[in-house]
């Protein structure tokens, strides 16, 4: 959880309004291979985060330079390029907006559960056994979205002030494919027109409190 | 003949304890809280507080239901119209809590506690009556009062800290483990013609290392079992040592430091026992690290690190809070000196009616930076004596190198922080919009931010020095010329406001408004504040006002959320203004504060108990 520091410092000022959104976009071809990108836009409560930064210490947190969330981005990066399987492996900051963005392309959804596994055993932020977060399959035909309580965790060690963070903020599940949808196991997850995407946006504190929140299986025609 | 005429009074305060529970709280405790019930109910009935929101909130939502027979307040069996009592004590490993009050109607009492006694395991030894609803919390009880009791392993042996810093590095050292183990399972995944030889080796590594991993799980699991008990054993022992003394005389003789302090006309009280000398220096620095860290930086924290003795007084027309801080060291002394100059007329005349709030304090430079070197040696000697020379020698450099005079001529110690009002800004933001296949597109999008419109005043008699330091932060382009002052640069865009600078009758002015600023240059402000705030200001060290009228009305006419907008709109009657100020006297500190009771409204107790109504119904009606 330390090493969640930089993030979770990053957060705080965020106490009186929340806003800030986390986007997982997932594409996956018919031979299972994809692209990842996964997206967390402080956008909104930029002008308290540049107020943050001109602190040394919040809440007893030592407020993060630049620099250093440069270097734990850098570090997750190097943990996810060792990975065989995953290529174009990159990440965006923009310190501006405070945007910051994590990209990579997978030949497997196996590949891409040992790169989030991976990233958070660089985080150092979760337990050791490994995960499925996402599995795709041809027969049956089905893509699935897991639970986990990879959030939940981290929210239980949390003191109520870093906790109120979440009050507001959003999570959103972007998931595209060749073949079109038949149905998804959760109701509220939405079809596009050309029945290719779903949609899924959620509190974060959903995310952060329940384990199943994520939880969806798609079929496909 | 002055000893005889104190006599009664001595007699009435003996009586008054002799008939109360606050025999039976040992001198060993560092905070306590008492409510007066038979005043609180003098000012609002417990019929009424039975009628309440907050009574029906306490029954169902904190007891969570579990009580389910409480109608009323005489269910319960305590005589509300005694004193109740809040504690907390340290002992060598445990840490206690405890709550005790009178019974009045035994029968009703027990007949409650054993009707929930599902909660917990009904005893009865030696005349004491027992719940145990865990090793950490128990209730005790005889025919005439009860003892709910809670404790807190806080020793070293089988501390909380010290196995889970254990466990951290312990669980780091397997995720290590863990990423090869991933790597592993992954090559194996992509390399399906790997050797056969060479895969069962791998193989039988993983099993190995998930063996040695179980193994290590299962031993954690055993030292964190025994550690366990031994913490409960601990506590349940230190509780029932706790309740027989309790139950017994043995602490009716012992000096207290806080029935000195006991007011039996407050309707609550709290006293708090915070030095090191009475908590053990381990235990105050675990428990009081904030007071600590100022006091590292600055010698301030100490300010607040004496024992704090404060009165709640429910009255007609206003409710009105007492405190006094008294310090364990010679430290008061100091203080009195550094704060017992007043303010500079000219801050408290810039300060308007329509402000939302201030809050000022005035001190000596002079006398601070002369009794600075020893408040930071006596605060140091205090928690630490190891280096307590190497202290005093820099308390001494610290002495020859400044200047008092000088720098009390830049800065005289007067310091106002004004709230004026509350603004609203438009904020860029990126977002995303999607079409009706979520095809995103990353758009600029606004939104309204709540902004403090404020004004800092410091007071500064060198001219010349102020004028230097401008002309220097426009040469640096730190700061632009504007009319009858300086506008910060703010290349980077990191403030949310534009900060204005000026200097006027010794007083160095910053604001976020050009037209306040030149009203502040000019000295001619409009609307100002009645003479009544200006007193507050002026004859006390450190005053603070805050119109919650004015800033619920400021807050509303922002961007609110709806759960927060009917909140502020259901209590915006009912706020009105509070003010209080700060002393130093005979090495205390006192601080009066008050808050005036609307006519509307009979008397404090009632005006908090419809307060608090309103908020609760708000989130009763979402």
């Amino acid at each position: 959880m330390c090493r969640l520091k930089p993030l979770l410092i990053l957060l705080l000022p965020l106490v009186l309004s929340g806003c800030f959104e986390i986007i997982e976009e997932i594409k996956v071809h018919t031979d299972g291979s994809g692209n990842f990108k996964y997206t967390i836009n402080f956008s909104q409560s930029a002008s308290k985060i540049k107020s943050l930064f001109l602190l040394d210490e919040v809440e007893g947190y030592k407020v993060p330079t630049q620099q250093k969330i440069q270097q734990e981005f850098e570090k997750v990066c190097g943990f996810s390029k060792k990975i065989s399987g995953l290529s174009d492996v990159h990440y965006s900051s923009d310190f501006d907006h405070y945007i910051f963005t994590y990209t990579c392309s997978f030949k497997d959804i196996m590949n891409l559960n040992t790169a989030v596994d991976s990233i958070q055993v660089s985080l150092k932020a979760t337990q050791t056994e490994k995960k499925h977060y996402f599995a795709f399959s041809q027969s049956p035909h089905y893509f699935e979205r897991k639970g986990d309580d990879t959030f939940k965790k981290a929210y239980q060690k949390m003191t109520d002030s870093q906790r109120a963070i979440f009050v507001g903020a959003k999570y959103t599940c972007l998931y595209r494919f060749d073949e079109l949808i038949d149905t998804s196991s959760n109701h509220k997850v939405k079809i596009a027109l050309n029945r290719k995407t779903a949609f899924y946006k959620l509190d974060m504190f959903s995310v952060m409190t329940r384990e199943n929140a994520l939880h969806q299986k798609i079929k496909f025609k | 003949m002055k000893h005889l005429l104190f006599l009664p009074l001595f007699l009435i305060q003996t009586l008054t304890f002799g008939q109360d529970l606050s025999q039976k709280i040992s001198s060993e405790a560092t905070l306590l809280i008492t409510f007066n019930g038979g005043k609180i109910i003098e000012s609002v009935s417990l019929e009424e507080l039975e009628n309440s929101l907050l009574f029906e909130e306490v029954i169902h939502n904190i007891i969570r239901g579990e009580i389910k027979d409480v109608k009323k307040f005489s269910d319960f069996g305590v005589d509300f119209s005694r004193h109740l009592y809040l504690v907390n004590e340290f002992q060598d490993d445990v840490k206690m809590h405890y709550f005790t009050y009178h019974i009045k109607d035994l029968q009703s009492f027990e007949s409650l506690m054993k009707k929930e006694s599902g909660l917990g395991e009904y005893e009865e030894k030696r005349n004491i009556k027992s719940i145990s609803y865990s090793s950490y919390s128990k209730l005790y009880w005889n025919n005439d009062y009860a003892f709910f009791i809670t404790g807190d392993y806080i020793g070293s042996e089988y501390s909380y800290p010290g196995y889970e810093s254990n466990e951290e590095s312990y669980y780091y050292e397997q995720k290590e483990e863990t990423t090869i183990s991933v790597e592993i399972v992954e090559d194996d995944y992509e390399n399906k013609n790997t050797d056969e030889a060479e895969r069962k080796r791998k193989e039988e590594r993983r099993k190995r290392e998930e063996e040695e991993y179980r193994k290590r799980e299962e031993e954690k699991e055993r030292k964190r079992r025994e550690e366990q008990e031994k913490r409960e054993a601990i506590v349940n022992e230190a509780l029932w040592q706790r309740a027989q003394i309790f139950f017994s005389d043995e602490l009716k003789e012992s000096k207290r430091y806080f029935t000195s302090n006991f007011d039996a006309n407050a309707d609550i009280s709290l006293w708090y026992e915070n030095s090191p000398d009475h908590f053990g220096r381990q235990t105050y620095r675990r428990y009081n690290y904030p007071g600590f860290l100022f006091g590292y930086f600055f010698g301030f924290g100490q300010v607040f690190n004496g024992s704090i003795s404060s009165h709640l007084y429910l009255e007609k027309e206003r409710i009105r809070l007492e405190s006094s801080i008294d310090y364990p060291t010679v430290l008061g002394e100091a203080y009195e000196r550094i704060f017992s100059k007043k303010l500079d007329k000219q801050c408290s005349r810039l300060i308007r009616e329509n402000d939302i709030g201030y809050i000022s304090l005035s001190a000596s430079t002079k006398d601070f930076l002369i009794e600075y070197p020893q408040i930071v040696q006596q605060v140091f000697s205090d928690y630490d004596s190891t280096y307590q020379e190497e202290y005093g020698w820099l308390a001494d450099l610290f002495t020859l190198i400044i200047d008092e005079d000088r720098i009390a001529e830049v800065v005289t110690g007067d310091v106002v922080f004004v709230l004026n009002d509350l603004t609203e800004k438009e904020i860029e933001y990126y977002g995303y919009d999607y079409d009706e296949n979520y095809n995103s597109e990353r758009v600029l999008k606004t939104r309204t931010e709540v902004l403090p419109d404020f004004s800092v005043f410091v007071g500064c008699k060198d001219q010349d020095f102020v004028k230097r330091t401008f002309d220097l932060g426009v040469k640096k382009e730190w700061l632009q010329i504007v009319k009858n002052g300086y506008l910060l640069t703010d290349r980077r865009k990191e403030f949310p406001f534009k900060i204005y600078f000026t200097y006027s009758n010794n007083l160095l002015i910053s604001t976020t408004s050009a037209d306040r600023m030149e009203a502040y240059f000019s000295g001619k402000v409009q609307d100002a504040v009645s003479s009544d705030k200006k007193k507050l200001m002026r004859s006390n060290s450190g005053a603070m006002f805050l119109n919650f009228d004015r800033l619920v009305t400021a807050l509303l006419k922002t961007d609110l959320r709806s759960r927060d907008q009917k909140l502020f709109t259901s209590i915006q009657n009912e706020l009105t203004t509070v003010q209080a100020g700060m002393n130093y006297k005979n090495g205390k500190v006192l601080i009066s504060a008050f808050t005036p009771v609307p006519s509307s409204t009979e008397n404090g107790a009632k005006y908090i108990l419809q307060i608090m109504d309103k908020v609760i119904g708000v989130d009763k009606k979402d």
